[in-house]
């Protein structure tokens, strides 16, 4: 089933105005979010290990991209409570920054 | 070439390989090797190691499109379990070329230990980014947590092809 995403307006205000992120590894995280969200959102959706808490209507999606060279992770929190109707949303990102490996030999 | 087809290459190389080896070691009643066995032996490896070398270069160049964090730790886990397999392949192509005494198989063990070489840096740089991609991520602030889970009032949405649109838009 592919969902209707919608996206806080934090969040796109954190993507809009976040330091150091190139405009192609925002599209990168656009592309990912489509792909992986919205079309085979049901497949997060059903894995108990991404939920914030049992029976929390949260789960966490993380994506690796590469912007210029360097890996990097975003996760996103996505409440799935309107999931039914078709609706998911994304309320919260961030970027998490363990020391990334060049992996650009 | 992609990392699929390279995978297949590799595997295609070592399950001969591999069973050549077998079959030889454990017996010692087996046939001495000759040159041209170690010629055919090293020339496999040889294959298998561009195939790692290639692997290598795809891997420093990944994701392209961005991966779900889950399943690029797996596909490098796997990764690793190929490269320590051509590892293990080669080691113990080079240590039966040793144990046999082949007149003049020095060069191309020289060679095997080449390839063993560049397989193990890979190996390390994989580990890395293995180790790196699968560190648990830091728990949220309770309170963002109980934040998110509240009823959604009073917040303002975009879809996300207005905000692909939007980015679009932006340096054009």
């Amino acid at each position: 089933m592919a969902y209707w995403l919608e996206i806080d307006e934090r969040v796109v205000r954190y993507f809009r105005e976040a330091e150091g992120i190139s405009r192609q590894a925002r599209l990168t995280l656009t592309a990912g979010l489509h792909r992986d969200l919205r079309e085979h959102g049901d497949a997060l959706r059903q894995i108990p290990q991404l939920r914030l808490a049992t029976g929390s209507p949260c789960f966490r999606y993380e994506i690796v991209i590469r912007d210029t060279d360097r890996l990097r992770v975003f996760r996103f929190i996505v409440n799935d409570a309107s999931a039914e109707h078709g609706v998911l949303r994304i309320l919260y990102a961030d970027e998490l920054s363990p020391p990334s490996p060049s992996g650009s030999s | 070439m992609g990392d699929s087809l390279l995978l297949e290459v590799m595997d295609g190389a070592l399950r001969p390989l591999d069973r050549a080896i077998r079959e030889h070691a454990p017996a010692g009643d087996a046939p001495a090797l000759t040159a041209d066995d170690v010629g055919q032996i090293v020339q496999v490896c040889s294959l298998v190691a561009q195939a790692v070398g290639g692997l290598r270069q795809v891997t420093a160049k990944f994701p392209p499109q961005g991966m779900e964090r889950c399943k690029l730790a797996l596909r490098w886990r796997q990764l690793l379990g190929s490269i320590e397999w051509a590892i293990g392949s080669i080691s113990a192509a080079r240590d039966l070329i040793q144990r046999e005494g082949v007149p003049a198989a020095g060069p191309e063990s020289a060679r095997l230990d080449n390839f063993l070489h560049e397989a193990q840096e890979f190996r390390r740089e994989l580990a890395a980014l293995l180790a790196w991609v699968e560190a648990p991520s830091p728990p949220l602030p309770a309170e963002i947590v109980g934040e998110l889970e509240a009823p959604a009032l009073g917040r303002k949405y975009v879809s996300l092809d207005e905000f692909r649109a939007g980015l679009q838009a932006e340096n054009r």
